[in-house]
């Protein structure tokens, strides 16, 4: 299924990577550096994914998350993001993002996703269904470091 | 000497000089006028000066005017009391500056002399030395949140052109594409790590059990990196709880018994966790008039290679390390997360025995002790 994908990322060699990868399976993809145009295009009822930065020059891109899942609850938002935190991660589902993936990402992973998002015909309806939000317990710091994230997984 | 035994009293008072000369504590002695009486070999080590030239001077000419030394000496004349202070700054017109860890005692049948006892101040260097890791890691910090944006960002471009190129690339040319792949992973790993340095929250603190701490941490360890380890916990179990962050400090001890267990790779790996109450530790902070008192030491000891000794001094500092695999980065988050409490490491290591000491605050309530005096004195 073809889908129409907004992306806005301050960084133009994400923006081409992504517009490739995407449009390679058939997907029309729009992208901008800035959020305003972001919240411009979902506004006017565009697109049927938005893939954002967490940190855009604008605004806050988890700001913009809370403001789109306002106006569209349905759309469907990857948030990306070079801050591995779970802090983030769990901001991100907190409001309403589908997916968290920090960045450098895999290629492949995110065509998961991204195939994963589109082919859900209604997104989930109770917008307060934060799926990550149980990893934040004990996991603030000792999580964070990939090292210490394998530990983890061993108990 | 008050010996009632008339020979062996001149036997007894050849033997304290020669005493005095061995001692390593540096001993001088002052007369009210602050005149120097009597100096000792550690003495002239200590202020660099010898013993002819010290025995002429004025202690007043010796040591700058607003020295702490001199008005606890007059304070001392005045009481009639000894007062032990620590982490004082001695310096003056022949002597350079340091941190001096002083003792002044009045003489019972004398009250026109007393005794100074010096000693260069271990605990304060330590002090010194940890503040200055902190600030290492400190300005990491400022740096790894700056990196890990600027780093990533281009790393994923890059990753994802690789990845693009590699839809259409022949198999040789798969291992090329692959191995941007891997080593933009390995880049970002690094990143990743120095990212740690950049959590600047305010530290969350409160009443924790440490033997909790370290039986998790033990758990952990032993279900991971250090199967193969035998283990051995030898803990004081009226310890108060340490003030502080139970997260962090598994953090801290995770990376101290993975440290170890990295050490022990090529003998018997043995770890020993040991917790001790030690009362009378108090420690100026510098810059300030605060003595904080840290009695909850817990010591990482193992039976490893141990670290030479040209890079004990600078063991905490980022990047540095004595493994072919790390990144040199565990041991300097360990002295950041230490220093955020307040606390102090101490290193002792020789080949067979490594020992990391940390030095903990205990939470307030848990305690009935003030732990911040700031009262002069």
């Amino acid at each position: 299924m073809a889908a129409k994908i907004l992306v806005a990322d301050d960084d133009r060699s994400i923006r081409t990577v992504i517009g490739r990868a995407l449009g390679r399976l058939g997907h029309h993809v729009r992208s901008t550096s800035r959020a305003r145009d972001l919240w411009n295009w979902v506004s006017n009822g565009e697109g049927d994914l938005v893939i954002t930065d967490a940190v855009m020059p604008d605004e806050n891109g988890l700001d913009l998350v809370l403001r789109i899942k306002k106006v569209r609850p349905n759309l469907p938002i990857i948030v990306m993001s070079a801050k591995t935190t779970f802090l983030t991660a769990i901001e991100a589902n907190q409001r309403g993002a589908y997916e968290y993936l920090p960045k450098p990402f895999d290629l492949n992973e995110l065509i998961n996703v991204v195939e994963r998002a589109i082919s859900i015909p209604q997104l989930k309806t109770n917008e307060n269904d934060a799926p990550l939000v149980e990893a934040e317990e004990n996991l603030t710091l000792i999580g964070r470091s990939p090292a210490m994230q394998e530990v983890y997984r061993v108990v | 000497m008050t010996s009632a035994l008339g020979r062996s009293d001149q036997d007894t008072q050849i033997g304290t000089k020669a005493l005095l000369e061995t001692l390593p504590v540096a001993v001088i002695v002052v007369n009210k006028a602050l005149q120097i009486r009597m100096v000792n070999a550690a003495a002239e080590q200590l202020l660099g000066l010898s013993a002819g030239f010290l025995m002429r001077q004025n202690l007043n000419d010796m040591v700058h005017e607003d020295a702490a030394l001199i008005s606890l000496i007059h304070q001392v004349f005045r009481q009639g009391q000894s007062i032990a202070e620590y982490g004082l700054s001695l310096a003056g017109p022949k002597i350079s500056p340091q941190r001096i860890d002083v003792q002044i005692t009045p003489i019972l049948e004398d009250d026109s002399h007393l005794v100074i006892s010096l000693q260069e101040c271990s605990m304060a260097r330590q002090m010194d030395r940890q503040l200055a890791q902190g600030r290492a890691a400190r300005s990491v910090a400022g740096l790894a949140a700056v990196l890990a944006h600027e780093i990533k960002n281009p790393l994923s471009g890059i990753r994802g052109a690789a990845q693009l190129l590699e839809q259409s690339a022949s198999d040789q040319d798969r291992e090329l594409t692959q191995l941007i792949c891997m080593e933009s992973d390995r880049i970002r790993n690094l990143v990743d790590r120095m990212e740690l340095f950049s959590d600047e929250r305010p530290l969350q603190r409160g009443p924790v059990n440490i033997h909790d701490v370290l039986g998790h941490v033990r758990k952990l360890a032993m279900t991971g990196f250090a199967k193969d380890i035998v283990f051995q916990e030898h803990y004081d179990p009226s310890l108060p709880s340490v003030f502080g962050n139970r997260d962090q400090l598994i953090q801290v001890f995770l990376n101290l018994v993975k440290n170890s267990s990295e050490a022990t790779r090529l003998s018997q790996g043995e770890i020993v966790l040991e917790t001790s109450y030690k009362h009378s530790v108090l420690i100026s902070v510098a810059g300030s008039r605060d003595r904080l008192q840290l009695p909850i030491v817990v010591a990482v000891r193992d039976n490893g290679s141990g670290i030479p000794e040209e890079l004990t001094q600078s063991i905490f500092e980022p990047f540095v390390t004595t493994k072919t695999r790390g990144t040199g980065l565990g041991l300097s988050l360990v002295a950041k997360i230490v220093e955020d409490h307040g606390g102090i490491i101490e290193l002792v290591s020789e080949p067979g025995q490594t020992v990391f000491s940390v030095f903990l605050p205990a939470h307030p309530r848990s305690h009935g002790e003030v732990l911040v005096d700031d009262l002069e004195r």
